[in-house]
């Protein structure tokens, strides 16, 4: 672990990334702090500039506080990322373990699956999901999953198509250790590690989506996004694009750090090194 | 009684190309405490073998007896109760240990399978690493700390942990150089008397097998072409492919015939994908006759206690025609 | 040593280091080794002996950025090879010198036919019209014994067996008539029935070109059955060298004694003899004799001051400071 510290210390752009991430995270976590009221009321007149005394970041066009947004969007986006990464990679190890460990009809019937999923265009997808079970969060959550597993599970089952035919895997069948045991307790620790940081991007890539989503206005109402700050300030573009320029500097720096820290955690979890 | 007795095994391995016809109708019997040595060319199906004693390639057809228990067909859960019987130890020390465990947790791991105690567990693997000679301090390690012959060490006491009654040794020191060869195979000598395990002893190094097997059995695809006790195999080989196999080992002294002038088996192992009607090596063999197309010899008793399938060579009570032929055997090897 | 004729090749003082993470390892340490026209030669020891990088390093192909040799010279025919530019050290790879590696498999490129490969090794050395070079490609297939040569021009790599690849990777390496084949490890991938083709095959090849050879191995076998003259690796240095015949009736070295009784069969039941411990890491190489951790002979002097080369008899030079017999 202190090894994988040090390693991972010693690429400059991946520890940028990570302390990037932290002051997001940071900022996300105290959002109650920096603006204790709810974000979405009207506190002064609309489209103030930014840098007008009381809004540091403006107002839109509304007359709410871009700040208290942005912070709180912080908060429902960096969510709404991670818990579409988790569905995602939940779905991905499973099928992708499944279809790497197993031969035969099993396996290549998951491997099929996993095909399929890749020819599916994820925005078409999303979008039709969304209009036809409605737009609450948690549905936009597991759409986004849906749509994302796919890259994580073909990685897994490359891991596990290598893992698979090491002696160490038949040492645990001839001491009875069951399918289960073997895929878990055996091969997935060693194999985790290039899927980890490929999911890290796929944060990165439910954080696009979900802002893609709330851009066309079919997000969730009820909760502050980046994407759904950028979706209503498109109208004003020409005479207050800070409104759309704000929240869409947070999702590209965001977006950035997170693939900073991938690649780190690549170079660091790459298991090469250790054989 | 047999410790393990297999009756007219076959195994079929499907791949991409067809089906792999590795273990073509074997029989084979391993008494307890005693070693029986397999050797054979790769692809020859030694491997496969032993794998499918273990249970862990399906077996087509035939059976296969583990202290009388028939376990060819057993169910998962009462395989799991035989396993801690019959283990194996590899060839390639560096893929049998997970990098992920460290040592105490590999060799512990069978312990807690049969339901040790996490505290009887421990105090069972320090007793194994001391036993097969590792220094105590090892328990924390991961493998990438040890050597090939230690990680050999670390498999074998893993393989030992449950007191198995026999072990597969699939080329267990093939990987090793030759001064920690010596140190294993000592080893694997010094448990078994102490332990009064068996061994299936596979491997492609002679001077190894001659040195640790009671009993010693050649494969050519599949199937077995010549098995004797130890006092008559290596003086009386009789089947054409054990003598070229004797014949191509290298000599241990420069003063022996140089290779360039010795007799050499010609050709490779054929594919296993079609068998051959008939005797499988008469593609090779420099005696081969038409019946040797037509019909596969059996393993019959030969003169000088050998089992041998080969046409060619005569029954026991026989002996004066046998002489010509295998005259004529070492002439046109 | 003294030699009645020039030596093909002679490596003097020849040093190797291998790039690591904590700075470059002295391996190879002061090699001295030459091989006669049409001798064959034989470096034998266990794995990380250096034998391989010695072997490399007197025909320069060490891993670029992995080894680079860090003194002493290799003359071929007088020249210091180590000191030509790298146009004219590839223009005597192959003609001079060729090397085949232990594994065949990767020495042949999967996607290039065995044709095509065979005519790039011919036209490296000779420009020859297409029709000749399918003619030379034919004659070198024949004589590594191929089946069936034709069929196997246009194949590829994947459908030969690990024994016919080996005997392509010959057929190349010698299509520019080298004086001097290096071999590392050539049957160690191999089944015993088809070792011993492949190195009858080599002999066959060595008497009808009249090239030398040098084999690397760890097989005392090999030794015996190729070799005229041996050189016992142990920890980067040379620890005895002599003729084979001599090495094997008489050795010197204890390390040298250890292995060869090791070779040889031991009766059945009987424990065979050990050398016990393991071979002393490159990083903490002790101060005296690298073998005085693992001799049940060591003296004081071992431990402390590295024994400097005695000749022993004809041509057997050993580096010890036991000064007993064989057997004692």
């Amino acid at each position: 672990m202190i090894d994988f510290l040090r390693r991972f210390s010693q690429n400059r752009l991946a520890l940028a990334g990570l302390i990037l991430l932290g002051l997001v995270l940071l900022v996300a976590l105290l959002a109650p702090v920096i603006s204790p009221e709810d974000p979405l009321r009207i506190v002064g007149p609309a489209l103030s500039a930014p840098f007008t005394p009381g809004f540091p970041l403006g107002t839109d066009a509304l007359g709410r506080d871009m700040l208290a947004m942005l912070v709180h969007g912080a908060r429902t986006t960096l969510l709404i990322g991670v818990a579409a990464a988790c569905t995602a990679i939940l779905i991905g190890v499973t099928v992708g373990a499944i279809a790497g460990y197993y031969g035969g009809v099993v396996g290549a019937s998951f491997t099929r699956l996993i095909e399929l999923f890749q020819t599916i265009p994820g925005l078409i997808f999303l979008l039709a999901v969304v209009s036809f079970v409605g737009p609450q969060l948690i549905f936009v959550v597991l759409a986004i999953g849906l749509i994302s597993w796919e890259s994580i599970a073909r990685l897994t089952r490359g891991e596990f198509l290598t893992w698979r035919k090491r002696d160490f895997v038949l040492a645990g069948r001839t001491i009875g250790m069951g399918d289960l045991q073997i895929i878990f307790g055996e091969i997935l620790p060693n194999a985790i590690g290039p899927v980890l940081a490929v999911s890290t991007l796929s944060i990165a890539g439910a954080i696009l989506a979900e802002s893609g989503l709330s851009f066309l206005g079919l997000g969730d109402p009820s909760v502050t996004t980046w994407g759904r700050l950028i979706g209503e300030g498109r109208g004003l573009i020409r005479t207050a694009w800070y409104v759309c320029a704000i929240p869409g500097v947070a999702i590209v720096l965001t977006v950035f750090a997170l693939s900073l820290v991938s690649d780190g955690l690549n170079d660091v979890l790459n298991p090469r090194r250790l054989r | 009684m047999s410790l393990l007795s297999v009756k007219d095994l076959h195994v079929r391995l499907p791949t991409g190309q067809g089906v792999v016809h590795a273990v073509n109708g074997l029989d084979l019997e391993i008494e307890p405490g005693t070693t029986v040595g397999l050797i054979g060319e790769s692809g020859c199906g030694k491997s496969t073998l032993g794998k499918a004693i273990l249970r862990l390639v399906p077996s087509a057809e035939g059976s296969i007896e583990l202290d009388g228990e028939e376990i060819t067909h057993l169910g998962a859960e009462a395989l799991r109760a035989i396993r801690p019987k019959v283990q194996m130890i590899f060839q390639d020390n560096g893929s049998a240990l997970n990098p992920r465990h460290t040592i105490g947790k590999s060799i512990g791991q069978p312990l807690r399978l049969a339901g040790w105690s996490a505290k009887d567990t421990r105090r069972r693997v320090e007793e194994l690493l001391a036993l097969v000679g590792l220094p105590a301090d090892a328990y924390g390690r991961y493998p990438n700390a040890f050597s090939g012959g230690q990680r050999q060490r670390i498999g074998i006491a893993r393989a030992i942990a449950l007191n198995p009654r026999l072990i597969v040794c699939d080329e267990p020191v093939s990987a090793l150089d030759v001064s920690v060869r010596a140190q294993v195979i000592n080893l694997l000598g010094d448990l078994q008397r102490d332990l009064q395990m068996s061994y299936l002893f596979i491997s492609h190094d002679l001077s190894v097998v001659e040195h640790i097997a009671d009993r010693v059995v050649v494969m050519y695809l599949g199937r077995i072409v010549e098995q004797g006790a130890r006092e008559s195999f290596w003086s009386a080989p009789r089947h054409p492919y054990t003598r070229a196999l004797l014949a191509a080992a290298p000599a241990t002294d420069p003063d022996a015939t140089k290779a360039i002038d010795k007799p050499v088996l010609q050709g490779e192992l054929p594919s296993n994908l079609n068998l051959p009607q008939g005797c499988f090596f008469q593609g090779r063999c420099p005696l081969v006759e038409p019946r040797c197309r037509e019909a596969a010899p059996q393993l019959r008793p030969a003169e000088g206690g050998n089992l041998v399938a080969c046409h060619l060579v005569p029954d026991v009570g026989e002996a004066q025609t046998g002489a010509p032929v295998q005259l004529a055997l070492t002439e046109s090897l | 040593m003294t030699l009645a004729e020039p030596a093909l090749i002679e490596a003097r003082g020849l040093s190797t280091a291998v790039r690591t993470a904590a700075g470059e390892t002295p391996i190879v340490l002061s090699l001295d080794l030459s091989i006669g026209r049409g001798e064959t030669v034989a470096i034998v020891g266990e794995s990380g002996c250096g034998k391989s990088l010695a072997a490399l390093s007197m025909i320069r192909l060490l891993p670029k950025g992995q080894a680079r040799v860090t003194g002493g010279e290799v003359r071929l025919d007088g020249r210091d090879i180590l000191r030509l530019r790298e146009r004219e050290m590839n223009a005597l790879r192959g003609r001079d010198i060729a090397l085949i590696s232990q594994d065949p498999m990767s020495a042949l490129n999967p996607l290039m036919t065995i044709g095509a490969q065979l005519y790039e090794a011919i036209s490296a050395h000779a420009a020859l019209p297409r029709e000749a070079l399918r003619e030379r490609a034919l004659e070198l297939m024949r004589l590594v014994r191929i089946p069936d040569p034709e069929t196997r021009l246009g194949e590829y790599p994947h459908r030969l067996s690990g024994g016919m690849c080996q005997r392509i990777v010959i057929a190349m390496a010698i299509a520019g008539h080298p004086r001097l084949l290096i071999a590392d490890e050539p049957t160690t991938a191999l089944d015993v029935t088809i070792q011993a083709q492949v190195l009858q095959l080599l002999q066959r090849l060595k008497e009808e070109t009249g090239m030398a050879l040098l084999i690397v191995t760890h097989d005392f076998g090999v030794v015996a059955e190729m070799a005229d003259r041996v050189a016992v690796m142990y920890a980067g240095r040379i620890i005895e060298e002599g003729p084979v015949r001599e090495i094997f009736r008489a050795p010197r070295h204890p390390y040298t004694q250890g292995l060869l009784a090791l070779t040889r069969r031991a009766p059945a039941g009987e424990r065979l003899p050990e050398i016990p411990g393991v071979v002393p890491s490159y990083a903490d190489r002790p101060p005296g004799c690298a073998f005085a951790g693992r001799c049940d002979r060591a003296l004081d002097i071992c431990r402390t001051t590295a024994p400097a080369r005695r000749i022993v008899g004809r041509r057997h030079e050993v580096e010890c400071w036991f000064d007993g017999e064989a057997s004692a």
